[in-house]
C-alpha cells in the first residue's frame, strides 16, 4: 500500500503534478461527457455534477460537461458503456467498491484493467462504532465481552463485512455479521442496542459521534486520520487492517497516454481548488487521499486481490 | 408550544412573494412530472436542481419540497385516467379511480382523490410538526423482526383482494415472489437470475406496472375495440368539484387512511404500499357494498389516496430527526440537504433548525397550493384526454413506451414493460387479480430479508420474535384478529345453517 | 378452458420450472436461517402445483373438450392485441439503431390505420403531433436523451 506513504493528499497531487505535461492548448476540444453508473441524486451523480459545476465555475475546461446516468446491474451496465466508448478521451466514469466487486460476483467479461484509471479522489475509511451507553471503551473490552457479539452493516460481502471478517480472523472474537439495506437501518440498529458494534463510513454517524451518543473504537486507515484524531487505529491495537471504501475516475478503454496524462491534469487542477474541498470533501466526510494514473492502477489491482479472496471465502465468486 | 413559535418563525422566513410564487410553481411542475408514466420525485428533483444553485437556502429547498410534493399529486392523474400508476402506493387509486373514469366520472375521482391526498398530507404534516421527536425516539426501537411481521401482514391482504378466486390469487402471488427474487440478494450477497447485466438489481418495479397495467390495458381495449366517449370538452365546474353526497361518503374513509399512513408510513422501505394496501382492505372490511369495490367505489378512492399522502411526512420524520432516509423520494431530499451545505442526522434540528422549519411551512403551503392547482388542473386534464380519446391508444402506447425508456435511458426497459404488458392482458382477460401479483412484487423480498436478518439476529434462533415486547404484541394482535375473523365465520356459518332449517 | 387462460398458466409454470432449475444453484439452508435458494425454490415449485391444479379444475369444470376449441376464430378476435403486441417488440428490437421514436412512429401509424379507423393523412398528422409533445416534454424540457 504505497499510497499511503505519501504524506497529505495536497502534497501528493502536488508530486504527481511534476513532469505532467503542460495541459495541451485546446483539450478538451469537445463537449465532456461524466459516466453515472447509478441514478439521479445518489452518491456518484452529485459527485459528478459538483465536478461538472466546480469545473465551469473554476475555469479549468471551457467546453459544456454533460452528466449522464447509466443505471443498473451495481455499475455494470455503465461499464458496458463506457467500454463501448474505446478510445475516446471525452468519457469519465465515476468509480467506487462495486468497481471491483461486480466483475467478480457476476460474469460481465470486464474488469478494472479494461479501462483506464485516471485518479482516486479519496477514501472512506471504516469504523468499528459502538452506542456510547454500553461503556466500550477498546476493542479489548469488546474481546473481553466472551460472546458473540453482533455486527451490523451493509450487505454481504461489501466492505464492512470484509473488515468484520479480518477482525475475527485476527482478533479470535466470535463476530456474527448481519447485512441491513443501507447505513440508515445500520444507525437505527445500533441507537437502539439490536447489534453491539457497526462497521461504518464516518458520513453516516458523524452527528453521534460528536453528540457522544456514539464511540468509534476503530479505524480502518494506516494512521490517524486528521478529522477523527482520537480515534485510534485497528493497526495500533494490534489488529493488522487496513482497507477502505475508494472513490476515484476512470476513463475509456484504449487512450492514448497523453490524452490520459491531460485528463489527470485536467482533475488535479480541479482536486487543488478550495471550493473542492469546501464544496465536496468536507461536507461528505471524505479522506482525500488522491493517487493518479498507474499508481491508482497498482492500487486497484491490490483492492481486487483482497476481494478475490474474501468474496472467494463467501463463496460469491462467479467467473 | 414551541412547534408553533418555530412553525410561525418558518412562515416568517418564506412568506415573501419570491418563495411563494416559487412554491408554486414548483408544485404545478411537480404534478406535470408526476403525471407521466416512469417519472417520479427523483426525475422532478433532479430536474430542478440546477435551478436553486445560487438561491438561498430556504427558497431553494422550498422549490425541492414543492416539487417533491406535487410529484405526489401528480401520481393519482394517470392512474385514473389512462390506468397507469407511477408507483407501487398509486395502485389502489388506478383499481378504484380507472373504473369511475370509464363511467364517465374521471373528473370526480380526481377531485376527490384531490381532496383526500390532501387532508391526508395535512394530517401527516401535523403529526411531523407536533410528534416528530416522540415518534422517532420509539421508531428507533423498530428492527427486522418487526418490519417482518408488518410485510408478512401486508401480504395476507391478498386473501381480501383476491375475491373469490383464492387458487388464482395464489398462483399470481407465485408469480410476483418469483419475479422479485431477481437480482442482487444483499443478505446472501448472491446475484440470482441475472442472464442479463441489466438484470442485476432486479427488475425495475416501474416497468413492471406500467407494462401490467397501462399497457395491458391498451392491448385488451383494442381487442374489445372500446370507444370511450368521454363528450367534447367542456368546462362545467360541477362536474370536478365533489358536492356534499361524495363528500360525506369520503369523510371517514379519509380520516381512517389519514391516520393508518401516518402511523404505517414511518417504516422504511414499503411503509406506504403496506398503508394503503391495509387500508384498502379495512375500508372493504367496513363497507356496507363490498362488492362494490373494484368497480370505482369512493371509500375505496378516498381511503388509499389519503393514505399515500399522510405517508409522504411520514417519512420525513427519520430523514429529520436521525438523518435516515426511509423511502426512495426522502433518500434523494437527503441528497438536496446534503448539496444545501446542511448535515443530516441527530443534531440537524439544533444546528439548522430555522431551515427545517423553513422546510415544514414550504411543505404546509405547498400542500394547500396543491389542492387548489389540482382541482384547477382538472379541467385542463380531463379535457387533455377528451381531446386524444380518439387516438388514445397510442398516446397511451407513446408515453408507456418513452416513460420506460427513461428509467434507465436504454431500451432494455420497454422490453421489460413489453413483457408484463402482455402479461397484464393476459390477466385482465381471464380475470386473475393483478393486486396480489403487484403486492407480492414489492413486499415478498422485503419479507424474506427481515425474516433472514431477525433470524441472524437472534443467532440462529426464531425465538428472537417472542423475546422482543413489540414483535410479541403485534403477533397477539395479529392471532386475535385471525381467531375472531375464525370465529365470526363459522358463527355465520352456523346461523345461516340454522336459518336455512327454520326455514324448511 | 380458453387458449389464452392456457398460454398464462402454462407460461407461469415454464418460467417457474426455469426459476426452480436455476434456484438449484443456491444454498437452500445457509449457516443461519434459509439462504438464497430458499424462496425460489419453494415458490416455484408452490407455482407449478397451482398451475397444474387449476389447469385440472378447468378440466373437470367444463364438459366440453380440455383443448381450446376454434382457435382461429378465437386468434381473429383477439388480433389486435396480437398484433400490437408483436409490432411493438418488433419495433423494440428496431431501437437497437438508435431511435426510440421512429420505429414507436412507424407503430402508431400501424395502429391507427389497422384498429382505429384512422385515414392515412389522419394517421400520420395526429401520430406525430403526438410524438412532438412527447419529444418535447421529455426530451427538451426534462433532459432525457430519448430520440
Amino acid at each position: 500500500m504505497t499510497f499511503l506513504s505519501k504524506a497529505a493528499s495536497i502534497a501528493a497531487v502536488g508530486f504527481s503534478l511534476i513532469g505532467a505535461p503542460v495541459l495541451a492548448e485546446g483539450f478538451p476540444d469537445r463537449p465532456l461527457e461524466f459516466v453515472a453508473g447509478y441514478g439521479p441524486g445518489g452518491g456518484h451523480d452529485t459527485m459528478l455534477r459538483t465536478m461538472a459545476r466546480l469545473m465551469e465555475q473554476e475555469d479549468i475546461v471551457d467546453v459544456p460537461i454533460n452528466v449522464v446516468n447509466k443505471e443498473g446491474g451495481s455499475s455494470a451496465v455503465a461499464m458496458g458503456y463506457l467500454n463501448a466508448r474505446k478510445g475516446s478521451p471525452y468519457h469519465l466514469m465515476s468509480i467506487t467498491s462495486s468497481h471491483i466487486a461486480t466483475p467478480l460476483t457476476s460474469n460481465i467479461g470486464l474488469n478494472y484493467a479494461d479501462f483506464t484509471p485516471i485518479a482516486r479522489i479519496g477514501i472512506d475509511p471504516e469504523l468499528l462504532v459502538v452506542n456510547a451507553s454500553k461503556g466500550f471503551e477498546s476493542l479489548e473490552d469488546l474481546k473481553a465481552e466472551g460472546r458473540m457479539l453482533n455486527v451490523g452493516g451493509t450487505a454481504t460481502g461489501s466492505i464492512e463485512h470484509i473488515v468484520t471478517m479480518q477482525l475475527a480472523e485476527k482478533t479470535g472474537m466470535e463476530l456474527n455479521f448481519i447485512p441491513f439495506q443501507g447505513d440508515g437501518e445500520v444507525v437505527t440498529a445500533l441507537l437502539s442496542n439490536q447489534i453491539d458494534f457497526a462497521i461504518t463510513n464516518p458520513g453516516p454517524v458523524s452527528d453521534y459521534l460528536s453528540s457522544d451518543k456514539f464511540k468509534a473504537l476503530a479505524i480502518s486507515t494506516e494512521e490517524r486520520v486528521d478529522s477523527l484524531p482520537d480515534v485510534p487505529t485497528f493497526v495500533e491495537q494490534g489488529a493488522d487492517i487496513k482497507i477502505s471504501l475508494f472513490r476515484g475516475l476512470t476513463a475509456a478503454p484504449g487512450i492514448s497516454d497523453e490524452e490520459r496524462d491531460e485528463l489527470i491534469a485536467m482533475v488535479t487542477k480541479l482536486f487543488e481548488t478550495e471550493a473542492w474541498q469546501k464544496e465536496y470533501i468536507e461536507p461528505n466526510a471524505v479522506v482525500p487521499l488522491v493517487v493518479t494514473g498507474q499508481d491508482f492502477a497498482d492500487y486497484l489491482g491490490e483492492t481486487e486481490a483482497v476481494y478475490r479472496e474474501t468474496l472467494g471465502e463467501l463463496g460469491m465468486i462467479n467467473n | 408550544m414551541d412547534a408553533i413559535n418555530n412553525l410561525l418563525m418558518g412562515f416568517g422566513e418564506i412568506l415573501t412573494p419570491f418563495n411563494i410564487a416559487i412554491i408554486f410553481a414548483a408544485g404545478l411542475i411537480g404534478t406535470v412530472v408526476g403525471a407521466l408514466p416512469g417519472l417520479g420525485p427523483s426525475a422532478g428533483i433532479a430536474l430542478m436542481l440546477p435551478l436553486t444553485f445560487g438561491m438561498p437556502e430556504a427558497s431553494g429547498l422550498c422549490l425541492l419540497t414543492g416539487v417533491y410534493m406535487g410529484t405526489m399529486y401528480g401520481g393519482r392523474i394517470t392512474s385514473i385516467l389512462i390506468n397507469a400508476p407511477g408507483d407501487a402506493p398509486a395502485i389502489i387509486t388506478a383499481l378504484e379511480g380507472y373504473p369511475m373514469m370509464q363511467q364517465g366520472r374521471g373528473a370526480m375521482a380526481l377531485g376527490i382523490s384531490a381532496f383526500s391526498s390532501f387532508i391526508g398530507g395535512l394530517f401527516g404534516l401535523l403529526v411531523l410538526i407536533f410528534l416528530a421527536p416522540v415518534i422517532a425516539s420509539y421508531a428507533i426501537y423498530l428492527g427486522p423482526p418487526e418490519y417482518f411481521l408488518l410485510m408478512a401482514t401486508g401480504l395476507a391482504t391478498v386473501m381480501l383482494l383476491a375475491g373469490d378466486q383464492i387458487a388464482k390469487a395464489f398462483l399470481v402471488t407465485c408469480l410476483g415472489v418469483l419475479v422479485s427474487t431477481f437480482g442482487s440478494d444483499y443478505v446472501s450477497g448472491q446475484i440470482r437470475f441475472a442472464f442479463v447485466p441489466e438484470l442485476i438489481e432486479g427488475i425495475d418495479f416501474v416497468a413492471i406496472i406500467i407494462g401490467l397495467y397501462g399497457l395491458g390495458e391498451v392491448f385488451y381495449n383494442l381487442e374489445k375495440r372500446v370507444k370511450l366517449n368521454l363528450g367534447k370538452p367542456g368546462f362545467r365546474m360541477k362536474e370536478f368539484i365533489p358536492g356534499k353526497e361524495e363528500l360525506s361518503e369520503a369523510a371517514a374513509p379519509t380520516l381512517r387512511g389519514s391516520i393508518l399512513g401516518t402511523l404505517i408510513g414511518i417504516v422504511p422501505g414499503a411503509g406506504a404500499t403496506v398503508a394503503t394496501f391495509l387500508d384498502y382492505a379495512l375500508e372493504k372490511r367496513l363497507s356496507k357494498k363490498p362488492e362494490t369495490f373494484g368497480t370505482g367505489n369512493i371509500a375505496g378512492l378516498a381511503g388509499p389516496e389519503a393514505t399515500n399522502n399522510a405517508a409522504v411526512p411520514g417519512s420525513l420524520i427519520p430523514l429529520i430527526t436521525l438523518g435516515i432516509p426511509g423511502s426512495g423520494g426522502t433518500a434523494i431530499m437527503l441528497g438536496a440537504l446534503i448539496m444545501f451545505g446542511l448535515r443530516p442526522g441527530p443534531l440537524l434540528m439544533t444546528t439548522s433548525g430555522d431551515i427545517v422549519w423553513a422546510m415544514i411551512a414550504g411543505l404546509v403551503l405547498a400542500n394547500v397550493f396543491l389542492l387548489a392547482s389540482n382541482v384547477l388542473l382538472i379541467p385542463v386534464f380531463v379535457n387533455l384526454l377528451r381531446a386524444v380519446q380518439g387516438n388514445l391508444a397510442n398516446v397511451v402506447i407513446a408515453l408507456c413506451v418513452v416513460g420506460a425508456f427513461s428509467l434507465a435511458y436504454s431500451p432494455f426497459n420497454i422490453w421489460i414493460m413489453l413483457i408484463f404488458g402482455v402479461l397484464g392482458y393476459l390477466m385482465k382477460k381471464n380475470d386473475y387479480p393483478t393486486g396480489p401479483f403487484i403486492l407480492a412484487v414489492v413486499l415478498a423480498p422485503l419479507a424474506e430479508n427481515y425474516f433472514r436478518q431477525s433470524v441472524m439476529l437472534g443467532q440462529g434462533s426464531a425465538r428472537i420474535f417472542l423475546d422482543r415486547p413489540i414483535s410479541l404484541t403485534i403477533l397477539i394482535v395479529m392471532a386475535l384478529i385471525l381467531a375472531l375473523s375464525v370465529f365470526g365465520q363459522i358463527r355465520g356459518k352456523r346461523r345461516a345453517r340454522q336459518a336455512a332449517q327454520a326455514g324448511e | 378452458m380458453r387458449a389464452s387462460e392456457l398460454l398464462l398458466i402454462a407460461g407461469t409454470a415454464v418460467f417457474a420450472a426455469v426459476i426452480g432449475v436455476q434456484s438449484a444453484n443456491f444454498q437452500y439452508f445457509s449457516k443461519q436461517g434459509f439462504g438464497p435458494g430458499f424462496v425460489p425454490m419453494n415458490f416455484a415449485i408452490l407455482a407449478v402445483l397451482l398451475a397444474a391444479y387449476l389447469a385440472v379444475k378447468a378440466r373437470l369444470k367444463t364438459d366440453g373438450p380440455f383443448l381450446p376449441q376454434g382457435i382461429s376464430e378465437r386468434l381473429k378476435a383477439a388480433f389486435p392485441a396480437i398484433a400490437t403486441a408483436a409490432l411493438l417488440f418488433g419495433a423494440t428490437a428496431l431501437m437497437a439503431f438508435g431511435s426510440v421514436l421512429a420505429p414507436l412512429y412507424a407503430v402508431m401509424v400501424a395502429i391507427s390505420l389497422a384498429f382505429l379507423g384512422h385515414t392515412i393523412a389522419r394517421a400520420l398528422v395526429v401520430n406525430a403531433v403526438t410524438l412532438a409533445a412527447i419529444y418535447g416534454i421529455f426530451s427538451l424540457w426534462l433532459n432525457i436523451p430519448v430520440v
